[in-house]
């Protein structure tokens, strides 16, 4: 799918997508979180879209997955705000020592972020994307995209310098 | 450089923030990847070398994210088939103990009829009494009263209503 067409025939979508989102969620920045992460996996995902025919009802039903999915997470970790909600860290000592590489081991603990973050990461890094870029593809606003960017890098840099032992 | 060493700093701090531009994350790169980086700085350098790396790019690149549902929903979906499964195999496991007891075993596996407490298997046997059975339940109405009549004077307290 051309990225005008994704445009055109997707991201129209977003605000009925982000209501419905919140009816789940009952949150705003989670229902951003949510829809953020939906257009990152469509846009991926796009060369598959062409032939769908239903592209409404697949965006929709992809929504209520991921909200779904974000509220068996928010149900783990009871009592914590979404912002502070992680996937468990399996970096083990016994990895840290295996990974004495640096780069082995700060593509490990990129691949521990939840899903939003690593991807955000992934088209900042690799695919070079800017963050308005990303944040006209998702139709969110650039500093939604740089919080979460920031929280990616912070949380990598963090876990980085651990298993560095400093 | 020490004007170079403090705009490094800042972008440092914008990087982290997620306030730098590509551009600007290349400096980054090159910065960390030279010799002679200052204390302050040296923390961050094997982060930047690492993030600098081609390796890293192409590692992540490959890892891309698919429409499919994340490991999260996979592992629930798969605990839940799991559940389901141990359920039906302690359901069968027990429905088999049960109908496995003796009581619920039937004595012989052919056609029988239970008279005086004897088994009887032989087919011309069951019929006959299959028979004798139809035909007393259905004994012509005289006979019927004929009966009555000689319970009754046999056994007169039972139809005496006056006793």
């Amino acid at each position: 799918m051309e990225p005008e067409r994704f445009k055109k025939e997707i991201l129209v979508l977003r605000e009925d997508l982000f209501r419905y989102a919140w009816k789940f969620l009952e949150n705003d920045p989670e229902a951003e979180d949510v829809i953020q992460e939906l257009f990152l996996r469509l846009w991926y995902n796009r060369n598959k879209l062409d032939n769908h025919p239903n592209l409404r009802a697949l965006c929709f039903q992809a929504t209520r997955n991921l909200c779904l999915n974000h509220l068996k997470v928010m149900k783990r970790n009871t009592g914590e705000k979404s912002e502070e909600i992680e996937v468990p860290i399996s970096i083990t000592p016994h990895i840290q020592l295996e990974l004495k590489d640096s780069v082995e081991k700060v593509f490990a603990i990129i691949n521990t972020l939840p899903d939003l973050q690593k991807t955000i990461f992934r088209m900042k890094h690799a695919d070079g994307y800017e963050v308005e870029e990303i944040a006209e593809i998702t139709g969110s606003s650039p500093e939604a995209i740089r919080m979460n960017l920031s929280r990616a890098r912070r949380k990598v840099k963090e876990l980085f310098l651990k298993t560095e032992g400093k | 450089m020490k004007q170079e060493n403090t705009y490094i700093e800042e972008l440092v701090t914008l990087f982290f923030e997620g306030l730098t531009t590509n551009r600007q994350e290349k400096e980054l790169y090159m910065f960390f990847s030279k010799e002679n980086i200052p204390d302050n700085l040296q923390v961050y350098q094997p982060f930047f070398e690492a993030l600098g790396e081609d390796g890293i790019l192409t590692k992540i690149e490959k890892s891309g994210l698919s429409l499919s549902s994340s490991p999260l929903r996979k592992k629930v979906r798969f605990v839940r088939w799991v559940s389901i499964a141990a359920s039906v195999v302690i359901f069968l496991l027990v429905t088999l103990k049960f109908l496995w007891k003796e009581e619920f075993i039937l004595p012989i596996d052919r056609d029988y009829v239970i008279q005086d407490g004897k088994i009887i298997t032989d087919e011309e046997i069951i019929l006959r009494e299959l028979q004798k059975t139809m035909e007393a339940s259905f004994l012509p109405e005289e006979e019927m009263e004929r009966f009555i009549t000689e319970i009754s004077r046999n056994h007169p307290h039972i139809f005496n209503t006056n006793y």
